[in-house]
């Protein structure tokens, strides 16, 4: 019993903790946007636009809280955004978040097809760069991926779309109706992690290739790919987790772009056009709701890898 | 937060792995290295000195002479949608995209090792609180960020540069961390102590260069995301601004003449990855050299 009340407050503790970096988090995030806002000068006149007349200027400051003092303005901000509530958009006049809202499943999907693509890559590519299987191909493969991780993944979409869509019309390349319109934004989001992830599994599969186990399992008689996937491949991966984790929490950076070469539908591409339009609702709608799924993507990581590899929470307390 | 990750990767230390690997093999490299160096230094030089009216070049148009393939009389990459010069322009835009990721990578570089070093010779609440600003950075969508600020501020070099660097300083700030408290333990550093050396001294003159091999590492990685990420962002329309040669904007030009001049994507595509695979060579070098040394001095 005493140990079941001691976990049950371990686990609110901790809950309590992560809800505290949590709201800090967003805090500073809120805070950075309303000053960032108001750098701009007067969001009215933003608002109204090229007419400038003095009237509309004073009836949209009245509207939106303007005329209030700064600090007013600050606080009912942050009581705003607690509510998750930016106002209405700009340019179409519905609600931020709900736009926000809208967007947020295409994206998810970009990030998880990329992520698998990524995987599907770099996990059969990385083992056999670990061997000591085909030395000319293995090295040509080396250097290529060496260059490959110095050209940026939207450098890659391009020459993907003139190859595959404008050449051969394999692929559609704009938006997310078709079929097959998952595969070239799948694999440019891909491209940003594979190669840096290939080396590193490269690198783990040559050492774990040393250790005793597999020297162990060859002593044994073991086929060599029974010694590569069986024994040398599970402790690479294990090595790898810490990378892999970094690229879940990363990959917004990669979407954003993506998204905006193909046309996908998805929340970074909102981001841009409504950075573009000024349409600064929708721009703080966009920046809380990535933070906080960062966020939450970053600490299921953190569990996700304690639980494949639970040594790595007990040297995380130490 | 990332406590965890930070374990799984100080447990496997996984930079130079990845540094480790196949280029350590190859015969000549430092010399290939140093040559291509030299060479992208003395074009870099050129292009912000402005040399041989390398930008009048660079915005000659000739309507004529639109659109040319690589190869052309007069022109040896081709020609742009306005007939401006594709080598001229990739040159000029070396100004842009090199120098503002290289600044970026200072404003990152300054903040990140200052705040490093302050946590190293601090008290241990100022360690605290680096560690919680480092987490809370890291925790941000940098990228969603510095396209907000870009946005908002407005474009600009100088914009771009800053909007990059304050998101990017983490990396800096945990190796100068790590590295400082191992060097603030040594011998010298307490007997500089003894003798009354005072504290900036100290810092400037025992810690510093102390750390200086492995910060310059970490500079060479840096400094190549950050200008995938300059390039990146004016790719997006964030640059420092319309018809200037920026390398992620002549990108995004040849976007727009793709079906008729694909080759345009050629010029800035490989100058971007030039530059960023030479960086990432000579910070494996770098490594590699550091890690020479740390073993000889160990045995």
């Amino acid at each position: 019993m005493a140990a079941f009340v001691d976990r049950g407050l371990s686990v609110l503790k901790s809950t309590g903790l992560l809800s505290l970096q949590l709201v800090s988090l967003l805090l500073v995030t809120v805070t950075l946007l309303f000053f960032l806002v108001r750098l701009t000068g007067d969001p009215a006149v933003v608002l109204s636009g090229e007419s400038g007349d003095l009237d509309a200027l004073a009836l949209l400051r009245t509207k939106y809280g303007l005329d209030q003092p700064l600090y007013v303005q600050y606080f009912s901000f942050l009581a705003n955004a607690a509510q998750l509530d930016f106002g209405v958009s700009w340019v179409e006049g519905r609600d931020a978040i709900a736009i926000v809202w809208q967007r947020i499943p295409s994206t998810l999907f970009l990030a998880a097809t990329g992520m698998a693509m990524n995987l599907a890559i770099s996990i059969p590519l990385g083992t056999f760069l670990g061997t000591q299987l085909a030395p000319r191909m293995r090295k040509a493969l080396d250097v290529f991926i060496f260059v490959m991780q110095g050209v940026p993944g939207y450098v890659v979409a391009l020459f993907l779309i003139q190859l595959l869509v404008v050449k051969y019309h394999f692929f559609p390349s704009v938006g997310n109706e078709s079929g097959l319109s998952w595969v070239l934004p799948s694999l440019t989001v891909a491209s940003f992690l594979a190669p840096k992830l290939a080396r590193v599994i490269a690198v783990n599969v040559s050492e774990a290739m040393q250790e005793d186990y597999v020297v162990m399992a060859r002593a044994q008689g073991a086929r060599y790919s029974t010694q590569v996937i069986r024994h040398a491949f599970p402790n690479a991966i294990l090595g790898a987790t810490a990378l892999i984790g970094t690229q879940v929490a990363g990959l917004v950076n990669g979407i954003i772009i993506t998204e905006t070469i193909f046309g996908w539908p998805g929340v970074g591409r909102l981001l841009l056009d409504s950075v573009l339009l000024l349409d600064f609702p929708v721009v703080q709608a966009v920046v809380v709701l990535t933070t906080i799924m960062v966020f939450m993507v970053n600490w299921g990581t953190d569990r996700v890898i304690e639980i494949i590899d639970p040594r790595l929470k007990r040297e995380a307390r130490a | 937060m990332s406590q965890v990750r930070d374990a799984a990767a100080n447990g496997r230390a996984i930079a130079p792995a990845v540094a480790r690997r196949p280029i350590a093999e190859w015969p000549w490299r430092r010399i290939i290295i140093v040559v291509a160096g030299v060479l992208t230094a003395l074009l870099v030089l050129a292009s912000v000195s402005g040399w041989g009216g390398l930008d009048e070049l660079a915005s000659r148009r000739d309507l004529s002479r639109r659109l040319l393939p690589p190869g052309a009389e007069g022109h040896l990459l081709g020609t742009d949608g306005l007939g401006r010069d594709t080598l001229m322009r990739l040159l000029a835009g070396t100004r842009y995209t090199f120098i503002i990721a290289a600044l970026a990578t200072l404003i990152a570089g300054s903040i990140g090792i200052g705040l490093g070093l302050l946590a190293v010779v601090g008290p241990a609440w100022v360690r605290a609180l680096v560690g919680r600003l480092v987490d809370l950075t890291i925790a941000f969508p940098s990228l969603v960020l510095a396209i907000v600020m870009v946005g908002i501020l407005g474009r600009g070099n100088l914009t771009l540069a800053i909007a990059l660097g304050v998101f990017y300083w983490p990396s800096f700030t945990r190796v100068t961390l790590a590295q400082g408290r191992g060097v603030e333990v040594l011998q010298y550093v307490s007997a500089a102590r003894l003798f009354g050396v005072s504290r900036l001294r100290i810092i400037l003159f025992h810690i510093l260069p102390g750390i200086a091999p492995t910060i310059s590492v970490v500079t060479a990685f840096q400094f190549a995301s950050l200008l995938i990420s300059t390039a990146g962002l004016s790719f997006l329309g964030l640059g420092p601004g319309l018809g200037v040669p920026e390398w992620g904007s002549m990108l995004a030009e040849a976007r727009a003449e793709m079906t008729r001049a694909p080759w345009l994507l050629i010029g800035p595509g490989l100058a971007i990855a030039w530059t960023v695979v030479l960086a990432n060579l000579i910070g494996d070098e770098l490594a590699a050299g550091t890690r020479a040394n740390r073993r000889s001095a160990d045995s």
